[in-house]
C-alpha cells in the first residue's frame, strides 16, 4: 500500500501544549477537538481506503481565526491541513498523525452578490451548489460543478481546481475564480484579485488555484457567474458498445460543435444510476451517453438533431431526449451521484481521473477493460468524455487481503495508458494523495523541483498539507520538505 | 467502505445488520449537503457520514457509547435528508435507530435528562395525561426562571390554546356518506394519533368527513400510539409494547371486516408504522402481523386520489387561486418518500402551489427533538420560517403535527394540516385557523 | 509524441529576424536546449522579449537584449482536438494561417500593438482581447508550457489537454509575468472552431491610440461610468464595460491607478513616452502582501533576479 509518510514524533509529543495553546488562541472550547473518537471522524474523506487520525483539529469561525492557527502553526511548527467538506477522491483531505486539521466548513456564507457584475463573494466553506442556488433568481449560476457539487465548498474546489460535466463549455474552477482572500502561513491575510478581470501582477490565483492547499489558505472566495441559458435539454444515447460511444464522442467533439456535457457511462454505471434515481437510463445498453445543448428552444432543436444524427451515425441503439426540467434533472442527478450508486453494487472503488485526447477515447477504453480483465477487476467507467476526462471506477472488495496494492497497481497500469496516449493523470480531482507517485509518469526531477521551489517559498517549514502532490523521497520524507540526505537544489 | 469488526467475536443479529450497512458506504460524503445539523454546525461529526464513522468505530471496537459520541447522535433529528441523498441506498434510519437502542441501553445519562426523557416518553404518548398537563401549563409560566433549559423549551412549544376533546377520536365507525352502486369506495381504519388528538383534533376530523364523503368506511382505532416517540429515544423496549398494541388492534379490526389500509395523518407516525417489518425482524411471533400493519399503511394523500377530488370538489371551489406554500415534513419527503402526491391534491382544486428555498430541510420539530434540542431546533425553525416567507404564501399547507406546532407560533399567515384543505374544498367546514382572516 | 504533427513555419522573411529590441540587437536562439545553455552559461541580468511589439511597456530593463523570436514553428497541432503547441517566437500570423486551414482560430484575439506578436509574447504578458468575457483570456486557454527557469533548466508543466491539474498550475503563473519568471520557450494552447462572428475592436480605440498616454483599465462593469465620469479625452469600452481604455494627452492622468484602484479595478499602462514610464513604470501599484507573495514566487523562478529585472515592479 501506498506510503504515507511518517509523523513528527516531536509533534506528537507536544501534542497537549498544542491543544491548549490552541484552545487559549480560540478563546473557547468548542472549535477544537482533541477526543479520540471525534478525531477519527476526521481521518478520512471520499477516498476512505486511505486513513490516518490526525493529532488535532479545529473548527474555524472566520478568516482571523485561519490566520492565528496558521500563525501559530507556522511559529511553533506544526503541520496542518485545510479541509473543506471531505469529498476529495484524492485523498487531498487526508491528514497525517502529526497534522492539526483546519476545518472550514462552519465558514458556509454567501457574503455578497452582484446581479450587475455577475459576482459573489463567498466563504470558502460554501458548497458550489449553494452559490448556484443563491443566486438563481438573478437567472445566473456559478458555471463549474463537480459532480459532488450538492456537497463540496468552493475552498476545496479552488484547491483542486475542480472540474465537473459542464466544464466542456464553460471551462473550470479557475476560470471562474476572480479573488480570494489569502491565509499564508505565516498568518498574513492578503486580498488577491478582486471583482475585475485578469489580476495585475503575477498570476498568483492560477499559482493558488490547483495548489492543492500547499500555498496557504483561502478563506474568502469572489467568483464569476454567469447568465443561465434560456433552455438546456440532455439527451440520453444508448450503444451496443463501448468503444462506439466512445467513437461517436470523438466524432461530435471533432465538428467543433461542442454540446454544454457529453457524459459517459457504461454498463455498470446505467445500472447503479437507474436504480438510484429511474431517470429513464436504458438499462439494455453496453454505455450510454448524455449530451446536453442549451440555448433557445429554436437553437436546441437543432443541436439535437445534430447529435441524434451523429449518435445514429456512430450505432445508438436507443435515443430519447428529456420532457421536461423534472426529467432533465433527474437524468443529471443519475450522473452526479455515479460514483455514489456504485456503492449499490461494490463495497468499494478506486476512482482513477486521467485525461486524454478524445480522438484516444475508444483505444484507451479498450485498454482500460483489458488491463480490469488481467487484474480480474471490474470497472466501471463515468466520465466527462467530451473534454477525454476519464473517470475507471476500479471495483473491489476491501476485505478481500491484499487487494489494495493490486488496485493501486491496476489504476498506475491505467494511468500510464492515459499518459501514453498524450495526457495527463488528473483532470480534476488533483494529485493529492493517491497519485503523488505517478507524478514522475509526466514530470521529469527537475519539472518537480521547480514545483517544490514555490512550495519552499510560500511554507519553507513544509507544514502545509505535506505528503501531498510530490513522491516521497526515497528516505520517506515527506516530498519537498529539506531532506538531510539531498540538500537543497 | 471497510469495517474492521473483530474476527471471532459473536455480534448480535442487529450488529451483524448495521456491518452490511457501514458496507454499502462508500464514504462519498455527498449526505453533508443535505444534513441540516451539518448545515448549522460545519462539524463533520454532526453529518451523516461522521455519525456512520462514530458508530462504526463504537460497534466494531465493542466500546461502550461516550458522552462525545452520545453528544453527536442526539443532535440528529433522523430526518433523513441524508437517505434521499445517499446514491448508495445506505439504510442510516436503522442505523441510527440501532445507534439509539445502544446508547439507550449502554449509557447512562445525567439524571435530569434520564428524568425528563422518561418524563416525555411517558405523557407524550399517552392523550390524556398529556391534555391534562398541557392545562397546567400556563401555571408553568411563572416557574419560567428557574426551569431548566429543556423545560423551557417544552413551555415555549405548549399551545395558547387548548381544543376540547374532539367525539370524532373515539373508537367506533363512521360510515361513508354517500353509497356508490357497487356498495363503499371502502373500509379503512384511522389511526387516530397520540398529541395530534390532544393539539389539533380538527385534523381526524377531517379525515372523517373527507373519506365518509369520499365514500369509505372509517374505524377510528382505540390505538393512540404507534411508539415512534420512544422509538427514536432509543426505548426499544417501550417502542415494541406500544407498536404491539397497535398492531393487535389494526388487526382486530382488520378481522372484523378486511381493511383496505391503516390511514394515517401524521407522517412521523406513518414512517414508523410502515417500518414495523424491521422493528419486529428479531421476533418471529410478530413479525408477519407487524409487516402485515405496515403493508396497510398509507398517508392520507396517497389515499385519496385527485380524481375522487375533483368529482367532489365543492362549488365555490375555495382554494382555487390560493397561494398555498407546502411544508413537507421531513417524515414525509424522506421518511416515506412521498413527495408530489400532496401537492398534486391540492393544485387539482385549484391552489397555486409553492414550495420554500431549502425544502429539504428539516423545520426542527422531529418528534421529540424540539423538546431536547432546542437550540438547534430554534435555527433550524427560523431558517424554515424564512424561507417560507419568501414564498410568500396565503396559507402554509403540511402534514405533520409536529411541523405544525413547530412552525405555527412564527407565522402570520394560517397554518393547517393537508387535510383539512381536502375536506374544506369538498364541502367541509373552513379550516378554523382562517377565523378572522 | 504519438498523433503529433510537425508543421514547418513559412520561411522567414529577412524582416523578422534578428529581433530589435530596445534599439540594441537581441540574441536570438534556434533551439530551447541553446537557449537554456546560454542562461546557463552567462550570469549578467537579460533583457527578455519575443517580437517587440509590447516593448513600451514598463520599465526599461537594463540587460543583455534577448529574443525569443527565434524559436519558430508549430510542433503539435491536432485539429480534432483543438489542441495546437507551438515555440515561443512563432508569430500570431502563422498560427492563424495554419489554424485557417482547419477552420479554426486563436481563442484570445490579442491585440496586436500594431505588430505580428510571437505567441510568447501574447502569453507571457496576458493581455486579452475582444473576446476576453467569452473565451477568456490568454491565461484561461494555456494547456502547456516549456520554459526555461532562472537556473537555466529547461521544464515542462501543463500538458496537452484541456483538463489537467497534474501538479500546480505553473503555466498559468507564468501568464502575464512578462519575462520575469521564467522564458517561455514552447506553449500549448486551446483553439475554438470558427463557429460565429468574432467579437470586434471597440469603437474610439483608433482615437485612444492616437493620444500619447494610453491607459487600459479592467473593473467591475457597473463602475465603467464613473471612471468615465469628467474624462473628456478619448475612451473606449469593451468587455460589456469591463474593460476602459483611456487615452491622455499628458502625464497628468498619472492617478488613473488609484483611481482603477478605488473602483475595484487596475490600469496598465500600454502607451507611454519612455521618459515616463522610466520614472513612473506602467504597473498597477500592489498591496504589500501581494508584493510579498510575488518576491517569493520571484525567487522561486529567478533566484538570481536575472530575467527582465524591475520590468514590472522594482523588486522583481
Amino acid at each position: 500500500m501506498l506510503n504515507l509518510p511518517s509523523p513528527r514524533a516531536e509533534v506528537l509529543d507536544r501534542r497537549q501544549q498544542i491543544a491548549r495553546d490552541l484552545r487559549a488562541l480560540l478563546g473557547r472550547d468548542d472549535l477544537l477537538i482533541t477526543s479520540a473518537n471525534e478525531l477519527k471522524g476526521y481521518e478520512t474523506d471520499g477516498l476512505a481506503c486511505y486513513r490516518t487520525v490526525p493529532m488535532l483539529a479545529v473548527l474555524a469561525e472566520d478568516t482571523a481565526q485561519v490566520a492565528a492557527v496558521l500563525r501559530y502553526c507556522h511559529d511553533n511548527e506544526v503541520p496542518v491541513m485545510a479541509r473543506g467538506a471531505g469529498t476529495s477522491l484524492a485523498g487531498g483531505a487526508l491528514p497525517q498523525q502529526d497534522t492539526v486539521v483546519l476545518g472550514l466548513s462552519k465558514m458556509n456564507e454567501i457574503l455578497e452578490v452582484c446581479a450587475e457584475n455577475q459576482t459573489a463573494r463567498v466563504q470558502a466553506g460554501v458548497t458550489n451548489r449553494n452559490i448556484s442556488t443563491a443566486v438563481d433568481d438573478l437567472g445566473l449560476f456559478y458555471a463549474p460543478d463537480p459532480s459532488s457539487q450538492i456537497a463540496c465548498t468552493i475552498g476545496g474546489n479552488v484547491a483542486m481546481n475542480s472540474g465537473g460535466a459542464h466544464c466542456l463549455k464553460y471551462g473550470v474552477t479557475t476560470n471562474h475564480i476572480l479573488g480570494v482572500t489569502f491565509v499564508t502561513m505565516e498568518g498574513a491575510v492578503v486580498e488577491i484579485g478582486g471583482e475585475a478581470f485578469d489580476l495585475p501582477g503575477y498570476d498568483l490565483l492560477g499559482l493558488i488555484v490547483g495548489a492543492e492547499g500547499q500555498l496557504g489558505v483561502v478563506t474568502e472566495v469572489t467568483v464569476r457567474l454567469m447568465p443561465k441559458p434560456e433552455a438546456a435539454r440532455p439527451l440520453l444515447a444508448g450503444f451496443d458498445s463501448a468503444l462506439d460511444a466512445g467513437a461517436c464522442v470523438a466524432a461530435i467533439m471533432a465538428t467543433g460543435r461542442t454540446p454544454v456535457a457529453i457524459e459517459f457511462m457504461d454498463r455498470p454505471a446505467i445500472l447503479a444510476c437507474e436504480r438510484f434515481t429511474g431517470a429513464g437510463y436504458p438499462t439494455d445498453a453496453q454505455a450510454l451517453l448524455i449530451i446536453e445543448v442549451e440555448g433557445s428552444e429554436a437553437e436546441i432543436e437543432i443541436e439535437l438533431a445534430f447529435v441524434e444524427a451523429m449518435a445514429r451515425e456512430h450505432g445508438a441503439t436507443s435515443i430519447s431526449v428529456a420532457e421536461d426540467i423534472v426529467s432533465a434533472e433527474n437524468i443529471w442527478k443519475g450522473r452526479k451521484s455515479a460514483f455514489g450508486a456504485i456503492g449499490q453494487i461494490s463495497p468499494d472503488y478506486l476512482c482513477m481521473d486521467g485525461t486524454i485526447p478524445v480522438t484516444k477515447l475508444p483505444d484507451v477504453l479498450e485498454q482500460i477493460y483489458a488491463i480490469g480483465d488481467r487484474y480480474g477487476f471490474e470497472i466501471a467507467n463515468i466520465f466527462h468524455a467530451g473534454d477525454g476526462n476519464m473517470h475507471p471506477l476500479i471495483m473491489y472488495d476491501s476485505h478481500q487481503p491484499g487487494v489494495l496494492d493490486r488496485v493501486e497497481d491496476c489504476g498506475a497500469e491505467i494511468l500510464c495508458v492515459c499518459v501514453e496516449a498524450g495526457g495527463c493523470i488528473t483532470g480534476e480531482h488533483g494529485v493529492g494523495i493517491e497519485k503523488r507517485d505517478h507524478m514522475p509518469l509526466m514530470f521529469s526531477p527537475e519539472d518537480l523541483e521547480q514545483m517544490k521551489a514555490l512550495k519552499r517559498g510560500f511554507d519553507p517549514k513544509w507544514l502545509l498539507n505535506g505528503g501531498k502532490v510530490f513522491p516521497l523521497t526515497e528516505t520517506g520524507i515527506p516530498a519537498g520538505q529539506i531532506d538531510p540526505t539531498q540538500g537543497l537544489h | 467502505m471497510q469495517t474492521f469488526f473483530k474476527d471471532g467475536v459473536e455480534r448480535d443479529p442487529a450488529t451483524q445488520r448495521s456491518e452490511a450497512i457501514f458496507r454499502s458506504c462508500v464514504h462519498c460524503g455527498l449526505c453533508t449537503g443535505t444534513c441540516p445539523t451539518y448545515q448549522l454546525l460545519g462539524d463533520e461529526l454532526d453529518s451523516p457520514r461522521g455519525r456512520i464513522y462514530l458508530l462504526k468505530d463504537m460497534l466494531e471496537n465493542d466500546r461502550k457509547p461516550t458522552k462525545d459520541v452520545v453528544e453527536h447522535l442526539d443532535r440528529c433529528l433522523s430526518c433523513l435528508a441524508c437517505t434521499t441523498t445517499c446514491p448508495s441506498g445506505v439504510d442510516y434510519m436503522h442505523l441510527i435507530d440501532h445507534g439509539r437502542q445502544v446508547i439507550e441501553r449502554d449509557y447512562q445519562r445525567p439524571l435530569p435528562e434520564r428524568l425528563y426523557r422518561s418524563f416525555l416518553a411517558r405523557v407524550l404518548p399517552r392523550p390524556g395525561l398529556f391534555r391534562w398537563l398541557l392545562r397546567l401549563a400556563p401555571l408553568g409560566a411563572w416557574m419560567r426562571p428557574v426551569l431548566p433549559k429543556a423545560l423551557k423549551a417544552a413551555l415555549a412549544l405548549s399551545p395558547d390554546r387548548l381544543p376540547a376533546p374532539a367525539g370524532t377520536d373515539r373508537p367506533g365507525v363512521h360510515a361513508p356518506a354517500q353509497m356508490n352502486a357497487g356498495g363503499t369506495r371502502g373500509r379503512v381504519a384511522l389511526f387516530p394519533g397520540c398529541a395530534q388528538q390532544v393539539l389539533e383534533p380538527e385534523i381526524n376530523a377531517s379525515t372523517i368527513r373527507l373519506l365518509t364523503r369520499l365514500g369509505y368506511e372509517v374505524e377510528v382505532l382505540a390505538a393512540s400510539c404507534c411508539g415512534a416517540l420512544t422509538h427514536h429515544m432509543g426505548k426499544a423496549t417501550q417502542a415494541e409494547a406500544t407498536a404491539t398494541q397497535m398492531i393487535d388492534t389494526v388487526l382486530n379490526a382488520h378481522d372484523r371486516a378486511p381493511l383496505d389500509a391503516l390511514v394515517i395523518t401524521a407522517s412521523g407516525c406513518g414512517t414508523t408504522v410502515k417500518d414495523y417489518g424491521a422493528m419486529f425482524q428479531d421476533h418471529p411471533a410478530m413479525k408477519a402481523r407487524a409487516k402485515q400493519v405496515a403493508g396497510l399503511a398509507q398517508d392520507i394523500t396517497e389515499l385519496v386520489t385527485p380524481t375522487d377530488l375533483e368529482a367532489s370538489k365543492h362549488q365555490d371551489a375555495m382554494l382555487e387561486g390560493m397561494q398555498v406554500t407546502y411544508h413537507s415534513a421531513c417524515s414525509m419527503q424522506h421518511g416515506q418518500k412521498i413527495t408530489t402526491a400532496p401537492k398534486t391534491l391540492l393544485r387539482a382544486l385549484g391552489a397555486q402551489v409553492r414550495e420554500p428555498a431549502e425544502g429539504h430541510l428539516c423545520c426542527g420539530s422531529a418528534g421529540t427533538y424540539n423538546l431536547l434540542q432546542p437550540e438547534i431546533a430554534g435555527q433550524l425553525r427560523d431558517r424554515k420560517l424564512r424561507n417560507i416567507a419568501r414564498t410568500e404564501p396565503s396559507l402554509i399547507a403540511t402534514g405533520n403535527i409536529g411541523c405544525m406546532k413547530q412552525l405555527e407560533k412564527g407565522v402570520e399567515v394560517p397554518l393547517v394540516h393537508t387535510v383539512q384543505l381536502l375536506d374544506w374544498a369538498t364541502g367541509g367546514p373552513r379550516p378554523h385557523q382562517l377565523d378572522g382572516r | 509524441m504519438a498523433g503529433s504533427q510537425a508543421t514547418a513555419e513559412p520561411s522567414e522573411t529577412a524582416a523578422d529576424s534578428p529581433e530589435v529590441l530596445s534599439g540594441a540587437t537581441a540574441e536570438a536562439f534556434s533551439t530551447p536546449e541553446a537557449l537554456a545553455g546560454f542562461v546557463r552559461e552567462t550570469t549578467e541580468p537579460l533583457a527578455l522579449g519575443g517580437r517587440g511589439s509590447k516593448a513600451g511597456i514598463g520599465f526599461p530593463v537594463e540587460g543583455r537584449a534577448v529574443t525569443t523570436s527565434g524559436l519558430k514553428g508549430i510542433t503539435y497541432f491536432e485539429p480534432q482536438e483543438f489542441v495546437l503547441g507551438a515555440r515561443a517566437g512563432t508569430r500570431l500570423s502563422v498560427l492563424e494561417a495554419a489554424l485557417a486551414e482547419h477552420d479554426l482560430i486563436l481563442p484570445f484575439s490579442p491585440p496586436r500593438f500594431g505588430g505580428d506578436p510571437s505567441l510568447g509574447g501574447v502569453i507571457a504578458t496576458n493581455i486579452g482581447g475582444a473576446e476576453r468575457e467569452s473565451l477568456g483570456a490568454p491565461r484561461d486557454n494555456v494547456l502547456g508550457a516549456q520554459y526555461i527557469n532562472g537556473r537555466g533548466e529547461l521544464l515542462k508543466a501543463g500538458g496537452r489537454v484541456v483538463k489537467n491539474v497534474s501538479g500546480y498550475d505553473l503555466p498559468r503563473a507564468l501568464c502575464g509575468s512578462w519575462g520575469t519568471l521564467a522564458i517561455l520557450t514552447e506553449i500549448t494552447i486551446k483553439v475554438v472552431p470558427k463557429a460565429r462572428a468574432v467579437a470586434q475592436d471597440a469603437p474610439g480605440l483608433d482615437a485612444v491610440w492616437a493620444s500619447p498616454f494610453v491607459w487600459r483599465v479592467s473593473l467591475p462593469r457597473d463602475r465603467a461610468s464613473a471612471l468615465l465620469a469628467g474624462w473628456s479625452s478619448p475612451s473606449a469600452q469593451q468587455w460589456s464595460g469591463s474593460l476602459v481604455w483611456l487615452g491622455a494627452d499628458a502625464a497628468g492622468a498619472n492617478d488613473i491607478h488609484e483611481r482603477a484602484a478605488a473602483l475595484g479595478g487596475h490600469a496598465l499602462l500600454v502607451q507611454s513616452p519612455d521618459e515616463h514610464r522610466r520614472e513612473h513604470g506602467c504597473f498597477q501599484p500592489l498591496s504589500t502582501g501581494v508584493q510579498a507573495l510575488q518576491r517569493q514566487v520571484k525567487a522561486a523562478f529567478d533566484p538570481g533576479h536575472r530575467f527582465n529585472p524591475g520590468r514590472m515592479y522594482k523588486d522583481l
